[in-house]
């Protein structure tokens, strides 16, 4: 599946990807590729700067430590990002929910 | 092949990438070091998988993107981190020179006996351009933070908004400087002359650097590779 596809829920896919535990920008870009069964394969160009752009707004921190002697960045969820995947997962469901009914030709009452 | 030699190819991306990337040092050191480790965990994962050390490291680097692409995606960092350290550095060192002013101003004796805000309405425009700078600064503060995740504001709106803050307090400190200079130089006694110089000084100095650091700014809008 192609980057754009997830441009508008890279935010909350790489909010989920840190709730179990924390982990550096590649194992989030593995984590995301096998959760998805490799249907989402981001680039790294988008996965590194949106990870900052989150750290900026507060949504996740990151520390920095080092192993085998490079420095490695380590990013986990904030208390704020955890309420902000909440928010999304629910939206999330409310829209999924609607389209499917919508493509699947589900009667409006059931919405 | 010693070490050193596998990692020139990586070596050799963040070199380029570093080289296209504008801003503050620390930041893109960040994001070289952060770069450097994914490359080799890529590269390892690939070795996992069964290629060899060359081969892991060459599907790695086209993984990653060249340094063109890489440093168009991290612009957006850079110009944040530019525009934040700069509006923070204004705000930091306003407190400062304007206590040194104050300084100045009650080594000689009272400030209401000085005379120097008796002017009327002499002393608005300095007050109304230091609202402006905060105003400005305070918007790039939460732009380049805070609202980060929100709809996206340009980058270069961030950099533009930290070289108006800078303009702006560049004006203001210029109003002061004319304001408080030439009455309080008028005193003598050397505690004064002394606070006097320092203020001068401080103020002199925040001039000169926010000045060039508002151009750079402006300077950086330029360097959008996308």
């Amino acid at each position: 599946m192609r980057a754009e596809a997830v441009k508008g829920h890279l935010d909350s896919i790489l909010l989920a990807s840190l709730e179990a535990q924390p982990l550096h920008g590649y194992a989030i870009m593995e984590a995301v590729r096998a959760g998805s069964r490799a249907s989402f394969d981001l680039p790294t160009g988008t996965v590194y700067p949106a990870l900052h752009r989150l750290e900026r707004a507060g949504l996740i921190r990151s520390k920095w430590s080092t192993v085998s002697g490079r420095r490695r960045r380590t990013y986990e969820l904030t208390e704020r990002g955890r309420r902000r995947l909440a928010e999304e997962r629910q939206s999330w469901k409310q829209f999924s929910r609607a389209v499917s009914t919508l493509l699947g030709g589900a009667p409006a009452g059931t919405l | 092949m010693t070490s050193a030699a596998r990692s020139d190819p990586i070596d050799s991306l963040l070199t380029a990438t570093g080289a296209r990337l504008p801003g503050p040092a620390g930041p893109r050191e960040d994001i070289l070091a952060e770069l450097r480790d994914g490359l080799v965990e890529a590269a390892e994962a690939n070795k996992r998988n069964g290629m060899g050390h060359g081969e892991a490291v060459q599907l790695a680097l086209r993984q990653f993107g060249d340094a063109r692409t890489l440093a168009a995606s991290f612009w957006p960092e850079m110009a944040a981190a530019q525009a934040r350290r700069v509006v923070l550095a204004l705000f930091a060192t306003a407190p400062i020179v304007a206590a040194l002013w104050a300084f100045a101003a009650r080594s000689r004796g009272s400030v209401s006996e000085s005379g120097l805000f008796d002017g009327g309405q002499a002393h608005l425009a300095p007050a109304l351009l230091v609202a402006a700078a905060i105003s400005c600064g305070i918007w790039t503060i939460v732009a380049t933070g805070p609202a980060a995740h929100l709809p996206r504001i340009a980058p270069q709106m961030m950099l533009l908004g930290a070289a108006a803050t800078g303009g702006i307090a560049v004006l203001a400190d210029l109003a002061v400087l004319s304001m408080l200079a030439v009455p309080l130089a008028g005193f003598p006694g050397p505690i004064h002359q002394l606070a006097l110089g320092a203020a001068m000084l401080a103020s002199g100095t925040r001039l000169i650097l926010t000045s060039r650091a508002s151009w750079s700014c402006l300077a950086m809008t330029t360097t959008a590779t996308h």
